[in-house]
This record gives C-alpha cells, structure tokens and sequence, in this order.
C-alpha cells in the first residue's frame, strides 16, 4: 500500500517536473531535433520518402510529424508542438521504466531471492523503489532532458522497455508474445536510432546465454527475430537503396570521421587519403572559411540536414593513436557525468559495496549489465553527450544499488534505508532546482527567437528563401521559424571581426555572391557593427539584406 | 599509536600532499585580491608598515607574507612561491586547530554523555571530520589564496575549540588569555571576525556558566582582544578621519545593495547620496578611461585600497533591494551546498533519520553554544553576499556537529563507518583529480603571466596603461609595473577609428603609462601597431614609438 502511494507520488513528481521543463522551453530548440522536425515537416505534407535519411532516423520524425499533422501550427506554436509530442514521450518513456522496474523487483524476487544469503527484504525495497523512480527523473530531465527534442528519449523508453521484456523472459514466464514484443521493441528501437542496431544484437545475445531451454529459447527467438526484420528490414532496405549500399545508417561513419579521425565536418577531400568528395561543400571565400551548400538547398540547414550527404567519398580507416585519444576524452566526461550529476548515487553505491559483502550478487546481474555497457562503450569510441546517456546510467546505478535489497541484518537495513530516503530527499530537491532554473533561464531565450524571426519577417525574408549566418553558436530556431535555409555560413568569427572593414566587405561580398536573400550576424563585438546593418529587434542579432 | 592518533597523520600527510601540489600549481598566479595583499606585504617587508593601515585589506596576512618576503628576499619569479609557502605554513597550522577543536568537540560530549560513546564511534566522527577539512580546505577554501580566508578559517577553529574547552570546564586564565589573543588574531585577519569575537566573548559567560567567575577572565580575554585590535582600529579611524573598524563592510554595501559600481568608478546610481572625496579621475569619455593618479599605489591602484575611491558616499537604507540581495545569496547557499556538500549533507541526514528528529533537536539543544558562531556568520553573509571560501570554515563547523551525532548511535556505529568511509573514497577521488587538474590548467595560466612579465621587465616597463577586461594582472605584480590608467569599455575603444585611438593613447602618455596591454584584442589590431606578447592571448602597444 506505502508503495502504491509512493508511486503515485513519484508519478505526479515525473509529470509535473517534466512538464515544467518543457513548457520553460517551449520556444527553443536543439540543432539536431530540428533537422528532425524539418523530415517531420515534409513528412507531414505527405512527402514521406524524406524518412530515409542516412543520418537521421525515421522514428522521432515520424511521431512529430503525426503531430504537426493533426495540430498543423503556424511558426509560433510549431515549437510547442513538437514538445508536446515530447512530453508525451516523455511518459511513454516513464511507463516503460515502470514496467521495466516491475520486471526488476520480480527478477530480484524470483531469480535472486532464492538464492541463499539474498534473502530480499521488504524494510529496503520501498527505498529502493524511490531511488528507482529518482535515478529514472533526474537521468530524464538532467541527462537527456524532455525540451531537447530528438530521438534520445525514445531511444531511453526503448532500453527501459527491452531490458523488461528481457527479465520478463528471464523470469521464466514469458510466452511467444513476449518474444514479439521483444523482437518488435527491437526494431522500433533502431527506428529509433541506429545505435539500437548493433545493442539489439547484444539484447539478444543475452536471451541466448540465459538459463532457458534451448528450444524455448530458438522457438522464442525465431519469432523475436521474424517480428524484428518486419520492422527493420524494410527501411534498411530502402536506406540502402538510397546510400547505394548496404547499410543500417551512416551517422557512425560521419560521427568517427569527425570525432576520432579528427577530418573537418566541412571536409574536402584533406587530409591526403582521407578519400575524394563526391557532393563537395563550396567554399566560397578562404580566410575565413564561408561554405556555400547551394548543392543542395534542403531542410533549415542544408548542412545538418543530411551530413552524411557532404561527407560520401570519405574513407573510413581505424586509427589507433587517435582512438586511444578519443577514449581518454570520453572517460573523462563519463567521469564529469559520475562526479557531478550522480555523487550522492556513487556514495550509496559505495556504501552498498562496503556493506553488502556478497558480491557475487553483481555476477547474478550480467544479463542487465551487459547491454548499457555496451553502449558506453559503443559511444565512448565515437562520440559522446550526456543525452545519450540517460537511460544506461539509471540501469547500471539500479544494479550497482541492488544489495541494499538484499541485506540480512535488521539495523543494517535501517541504517540503508535511512541513507537511501536521505539521497532521495537530496535528489528530490537537486531536481526541483533543476526545474526551477529551467523555468527562468528557458522562456528568455524563446522569446529572443521568435523576435529574431518576426524581425526577419518584417524585413522581408519569405519561407523558402536562402540565406547566410555569421555565427559560432548551432543555433538554429529563429531559421526554422523563418523557414528559411541556410545555405551559406562562416563558422569562424573570430577570424572575421578580426579583419579590417575592407576585407569584411568582401566576405560579405562572397555571401550575397552565392545567392542568399540576407545574411544574419549573430553577436557580432560592439567594435566590429557596421553601419549598413540593421539591428533585428532588441536582440543581439544583426542582418544585411542583399 | 592510537587509532585516533593513526588517522590524524594519515590524513595529515594526505593534507600535506594535495595542498602542497595545489600551492605549487598556484607558483605563478595571484587573484587580483592576493594581487593588493601582496604589494601591501611588499611595502612592509622593505620597512614602510604604515601600508598595513588599508580600509578593505585586514593586515595580518600581509604582516605574514612581508615576513617571508623580507626572510627570503625572493627574485620576481619566485616571489608568489613565497607566498604559497605562507599560505602552505597557514594551511598546516589550520590542520592543528581543526584537530585541537575536534578533540575538544569530543571531550565536550564525552563529558555530558560518556555512558553513550564507545571509541568506534569516535573514530567514525574522525575520519568523517577531516575528510570534511580535506574537502574545505582544498576546494572550498583553497590553499593557495594569498588571502586571508584560510587564515579566519584557523582562527575560527581555535576560537570555537576555546569556546568548548571554557565549556569543558577550564578555568585556566591562560585558556582566557589565549582566548583573547586568537579573538584579535582574528580581526587582524579579516574585519568580519570582529562581530564574532565579540559573539565568542558574550557566548563564553554562557560557557563558563557562573557569571562571577566568568566575569574576570572573560574581561581578561577582552582586554588582550582590545589590546590586539585597538592599534589598528585607532590608526585605520585617524587614517579615514572617522571611527572604522574596517570599510570593507561599508564598501560591499555599497557594491551589492546600493548598486555602486565597483570602486565606485562610472555611473553612480541616480540615488546615491553623499559627495566622493577622492574619486577615481575619469579623464576620457568616450571610451571611459579612468586614472588613478590620487593614489598611484601598488601594482593596480585601483584595486589597492578600493575603500579609498568610496570615501564620502553615504550608505542608503532600502528593504527591497536588500530582500532581492537576500535572495540572491540565499540561492547561491542552496546551489552552494548542493554542489559542493552533497555527500556530507545525506550522511547528516542518515544520521538524523536514525536517531529521529526529535532526538536530534535535543541533541542540538546541548551543542547550541559551538553552533551559535557559524550559524551567525552564515547569516550575516546572507545579508549582502556569500563566495564559498568566506563561509567554509563555517559551514565545517555546522555540519561537524551535526554529523557528532554519530557518537550516540553507538548500535549502528558499525554501518554507519561504511557510509564514512564511502563520503572519504569519493572525497579523495575527487580531491586528487581536483588537485591534477589544477596542476594542468593553472600551471599554464601562470606560465602566460611569467610570459608577460618578462616581456615587460625587457622593455623596462614601469608604468602601463590596461583595456579592463576579465583578464589577471598577475603580470603588473610580477614585473613591479603600475596600473596608471585603465579603459573600462574595451568593445568601444576598438570601434575607434585610428584617429581617435592615437588621442586615447595621449592620454595614457599623459598619465606616464609607457605601454598598453590588452588581452584578446581583435586580431586586426596586429596592423596597428599591438604586439603579440609570445604565444599569450595578450597584446602590447607601446607608448614611445
């Protein structure tokens, strides 16, 4: 009964501090959920052949533009929109982390309680469910976070949801629907993210090493697999159709040659070896850099909206020396994460490892293990970003967490269960700052946004006109709103202001060369405004019309 | 060797370890505080003590440093090592204090509920109490400041081991005497301390309990606090023509209420009241240049006595700036302890849920007297504005009695070590890469003011002009330059046309600044005659060409 109640509290907690994020940034957007929304956007006028895009996959895009579809907004509410559809990913998300959490408690009780010396005991489980639910909010909202757009948070409801179905099955109960949900939650998964493609081979390699008969495993799994390439093996089809060869999604090639190889994302062909470009970035002006994608004028930003386009021709070689580079940068950033979002997860973790000394209890676990460590690993060796991250923290941590269930002795459970409420209440209040600051920081940058894009409208610039940016920031709002795309940009504005008047006049030069209708200058220093540009409202951006 | 005793000198040595490598990380580098400290130490170590009467820096950390200044006699490289060693010297004497008022802290409960301890539970409160200090010290402290914030962190920890150690029942008139002494001690090394030593002195009656047996010896104390801090109370109170026991107080006012700008250059609020006596001279409009030809002393005169720049504006008292102020620093506590204290603040917590809450009210009822002093502090600080490093020793002292608790729960003392020893592995962890990093980043900061120095003390540079920025002028110092004249609007002088910059630069010529150093110019600024100093991201323009 204490639990129900817990749960429902938890529950309004979640939704409410969910909805809070959202509606705070209701008006912005990430860069990469807006290349998003651009597929949703044409998806929704019934072009569907843009969901085959070998960068960005088709599942998110679909949803949102399910919404567009039926809610069909004008540039002010397009934003809200695509986070409504957010949000209520967001409590897809949560039921799958409830149903995987369930799946948790009865694998424990099942699977582990049985065990001698893991006895589970009640006095810790209603604690351990609140961290549960804690770990699920803050990896959620901190990590991933709700407002943020794009396909991590489904990529999150998809773990949550395989790694259940994959206790469920563990727990001995499951029946072939389980194995076709299995198989079909894995393919909705790569829908998802490419990522999901090579884990779902993990996922089922799990089901293979368990304790099950090995004919219920191969019937199961004949089903899994059947289920999976129904779903799967259409887009694969057609995306490699679309790339020209075989292929799950091209977005790891791109991320490596950026993020390990170190080759320029504007790349050209340099370094020598490094391949020929087939679709070449123009560059159209050299110190500084401005790149012109006329070449193919799609989406918000020609750049972003289908990278690996710009980047066919690369080769694609294993370097170690760089390779080793990259993951001591990972480690590092995963040790960021660890000490500064998790500290208080750490000392309970710490202290269940003190406590609890048979550790065998972790070994019973590798089945929930395995898959979030392969993806640290997965994306430790590419490229890494808090979102990404979410969903395999709050597993590992629940595993890491699992003796204090365990614990035989009655004040020793006291004493666990008065840390664990202690690290709730400590993290209950970290999640509401979080919110709070969220609430004051998010609504002053959309509106800075939506006046970028009226002021832009009133002087003129039209849906569908091209245009160039002078910015070092990925911000990509205020073109959306427009719907307007970018197709000439200079990335390094040091460089540019740096420059004497003259020579700023021929960079600017180059850009009204390539076709654009105006060119917006983002922050530009106070000492470097030229007087032939208009201040766009009472924002720091700045435009030249051609 | 006795438990207590074992985990003293392992933590010592792991004290002395990490603070010695932050000290050295720091070998080049000074804040701009440490910056006005050390010039002041500089000017007393070559005899002229007069420079020790400062409305906003306390002068006992100076007296410190112009010690070792005048011991060591140190060449302009290795003169901030010589205040690390100050500053290192301060840290291990702060570990003694914090061990000397742990022991009194435990005495203290020892005493009142010897029948409820057993050693286990001691050693659990140690080992949580100086990874408490190992974290504070490090991090919220900072060892190597060349400010006196470790310093009141010392005193305060020995006041408040005094205090208990009255309580405990001393009635020696030396624990008195002493008393007094660390009181003046203290004012001398920041002005806030005063309104504590007067607290501690009130709160020691409540100590000794007996107010006639209190009354000599705490007139003792008194007596050598006023004895202490009376020289220096008179002479900043003849110097400003006013009584003042220090106008850092009036100055932050000023700055975080009344919404002066900073050294009260620029723009005064439209309500300010009151007429400045010696204002900064603002001899360019357009951008603001600002001399500091009233009082051209120390490396950055600006910033030397910022008190002096001040005098004659009048405090205003108004309730809504003052809530807003309460907000704000009330907020930058929450972030501050959920930041930085989570790991001790859910041991507390564990510890409070276990004994229940009504138990732990009562506790705290019996160690009121220890957390009186703290609490205030960290109240006082809430009213205008809070930096970690000012409230560090304090907020040690809250949580340590809190967390001392811990000794009555002698039947779950035995988990409870777990939950220490997890609080200690995280601390470490984070202390040393903390400490690694700083070795990485400062390091390279303080090689790039070794850089500017040089440059400088090639070219003989004695006085320069600066474009205000949020650079460091560690530079200034090290190559004994002085900061004439400073351009505030750095974005408006590069708007300037090159006509207009030659008339900028006559006017730092006029005020007999040889060069102007700038730090991340636009690049174009190569063509104009700025030059880059090595591979710095700072620029020299020099006035004699």
């Amino acid at each position: 009964m204490i639990t129900k109640k817990l749960k429902i509290i938890f529950w309004l907690f979640a939704i409410i501090a969910g909805a809070l994020q959202v509606w705070a940034f209701k008006h912005t957007m990430n860069h990469d959920a807006i290349n998003y929304l651009d597929i949703a956007d044409f998806c929704s006028k019934g072009n569907l052949g843009v969901l085959i895009n070998s960068f960005l996959s088709p599942l998110y895009a679909a949803l949102v533009a399910l919404f567009l579809y039926i809610f069909r907004p004008d540039y002010y509410w397009e934003f809200p929109v695509v986070h409504l559809a957010d949000f209520v990913i967001y409590i897809l998300t949560l039921c799958c982390f409830e149903f995987f959490l369930r799946q948790l408690i009865k694998f424990y009780k099942q699977n582990l309680s049985k065990r001698p010396g893991l006895e589970m005991s009640q006095t810790t489980e209603t604690a351990f469910i609140s961290i549960g639910y804690i770990l699920f909010i803050w990896s959620s909202l901190k990590l991933i976070t709700v407002h943020i757009g794009g396909p991590d948070m489904l990529v999150a409801a998809f773990m949550y949801l395989i790694t259940g179905i994959v206790l469920w099955i563990l727990n001995g109960r499951a029946n072939r629907i389980a194995y076709a949900l299995f198989g079909i939650s894995l393919g909705f998964g790569y829908l998802a993210k490419a990522i999901m493609f090579p884990l779902s081979f993990v996922f089922i390699a799990v089901i293979c090493l368990s304790k099950q008969s090995a004919r219920q495993k191969l019937s199961g799994l004949a089903v899994s697999m059947i289920a999976y390439a129904f779903i799967a093996a259409p887009y694969v089809v057609l995306l490699s159709k679309h790339v020209g060869r075989p292929t799950f999604g091209e977005s790891w090639n791109h991320t490596y040659a950026v993020y390990v190889l170190e080759l320029p994302w504007y790349w050209h062909g340099e370094p020598q070896g490094s391949g020929i470009p087939v679709n070449p970035i123009k560059k159209i002006h050299n110190n500084p850099i401005v790149l012109d994608y006329s070449l193919r004028p799609v989406g918000t930003s020609a750049r972003s909206y289908e990278p690996s386009f710009w980047s066919e021709g690369q080769i694609i070689k294993f370097d170690l020396k760089k390779q080793i580079k990259r993951w001591g940068g990972s480690a590092l950033f995963l040790y960021n994460i660890i000490f500064n979002h998790y500290i208080v997860i750490i000392l309970a973790a710490i202290t269940a490892f003190l406590i609890f000394k048979n550790y065998k209890v972790y070994l019973l676990q590798w089945v929930l293990f395995i898959t979030p460590v392969a993806g640290f690993i997965l994306y430790a060796s590419c490229n890494v970003s808090e979102r990404f991250f979410g969903s395999f923290f709050t597993i590992v941590w629940l595993v890491l967490l699992s003796p204090f269930l365990f614990i035989p002795d009655e004040k020793e459970k006291l004493v666990s269960k008065c840390l664990l409420y202690s690290i709730a209440i400590i993290m209950c209040i970290k999640i509401t700052f979080l919110v709070l600051n969220n609430l004051r920081e998010g609504p002053a940058g959309g509106a800075k946004q939506i006046e970028i894009a009226k002021g832009l409208m009133n002087e003129g610039v039209k849906p569908g006109d091209k245009i160039g940016a002078i910015k070092s920031s990925s911000n990509l709002d205020w073109i959306r709103m427009t719907k307007t795309t970018m197709v000439a940009e200079l990335f390094d504005v040091k460089t540019f202001w740096g420059l004497p008047d003259k020579e700023k006049a021929g960079v600017l030069e180059s850009f009204m060369r390539s076709g654009v209708k105006a060119v917006v200058i983002e922050s530009p220093p106070f000492y470097a405004i030229g007087r032939q540009w208009k201040r766009i409202g009472n924002t720091d951006h700045y435009l030249l019309v051609n | 060797m006795k438990s207590a005793d074992k985990i003293k000198w392992i933590f010592f040595a792991l004290a002395a370890i990490l603070g010695s490598l932050q000290a050295w990380a720091f070998r080049y580098y000074l804040d701009q505080d440490a910056i006005s400290y050390l010039d002041i130490a500089d000017a007393v170590s070559k005899g002229n003590w007069g420079e020790l009467v400062n409305g906003y820096w306390s002068p006992l950390f100076s007296i410190l440093s112009a010690i070792a200044l005048f011991i060591f006699q140190p060449a302009y490289y290795s003169e901030i090592l010589v205040v690390r060693s100050v500053d290192f010297a301060i840290f291990i004497a702060t570990f003694f204090a914090f061990e000397f008022m742990l022991k009194q802290m435990t005495a203290f409960y020892r005493k009142i509920r010897s029948a409820e301890i057993n050693e286990t539970s001691v050693t659990v409160f140690y080992v949580f109490a100086y990874t408490l200090f190992l974290w504070t010290s490090l991090k919220i402290i900072s060892v190597p400041l060349g400010r006196p914030d470790m310093l009141v962190a010392l005193f305060m920890y020995l006041a408040t081991a005094l205090l208990l150690k009255i309580q405990n029942g001393s009635r020696d008139w030396r624990t008195f005497a002493i008393f007094g002494v660390i009181l003046g001690l203290g004012y001398l090394s920041k002005t806030f301390f005063f309104q504590l030593a007067i607290l501690f002195l009130i709160l020691s009656v409540f100590a000794v309990g007996n107010v006639k047996m209190a009354t000599g010896r705490i007139l003792l104390s008194g007596l050598i606090f006023l004895c202490i801090s009376a020289p220096f109370v008179i002479a900043l109170s003849a110097k400003k023509g006013y009584a003042t026991i220090g106008d850092s107080p009036r100055l932050n006012y000023l700055l975080f209420i009344d919404d002066y700008p900073w050294g009260c250059a620029g723009e005064l609020p439209a309500n300010a009241k009151g007429t400045l006596k010696n204002p900064v001279k603002k001899i360019y409009d357009n951008p603001r240049i600002f001399s500091y030809e009233l009082q051209e002393k120390g490396s950055v005169p600006f910033t030397y006595d910022p008190t002096y720049w001040c005098e004659g504006a009048e405090l205003q008292f108004n309730l809504g700036p003052h809530l807003k102020r309460i907000y704000i620093t009330a907020v930058a506590y929450c972030v501050l302890l959920l930041n930085h204290y989570p790991l001790f603040i859910a041991a507390v917590l564990t510890i409070i849920l276990l004994a229940g809450v009504k138990s732990f009210l009562k506790y705290l009822k019996e160690g009121f007297l220890v957390l009186f002093v703290p609490l205030t502090a960290c109240l006082m600080y809430l009213l205008v504005y809070i930096e970690s490093r000012f409230v560090g020793s304090f907020l040690a002292i809250i949580f340590l009695v809190l967390f001392l608790k811990v000794i009555h729960l002698t039947t779950y003392v035995k988990w409870l070590k777990n939950i220490t020893i997890a609080v200690l592995i995280v601390i470490i962890i984070k202390s040393c890469l903390f400490a690694l990093n700083n070795m990485r980043e400062i390091t390279a900061l303080g090689k790039e003011q070794l850089q500017i120095t040089s440059t400088l003390r090639e070219h003989q540079i004695n006085k320069a002009g600066n474009i205000r920025s949020f650079s460091n002028l560690t530079w200034a110092r090290l190559s004994k330059t002085q900061i004439v004249a400073e351009i505030f609007d750095a974005d408006k002088f590069w708007a300037k046309t090159e006509e207009s910059k030659t008339l900028v630069y006559s006017k730092f010529k006029q005020c007999g600044a040889e060069a102007i150093i700038a730090k991340d110019p636009p690049e174009f600024c190569e063509k104009t005659g700025w030059q880059r100093i090595d591979n710095t991201d700072h620029y020299i323009y020099f006035l004699a060409n």
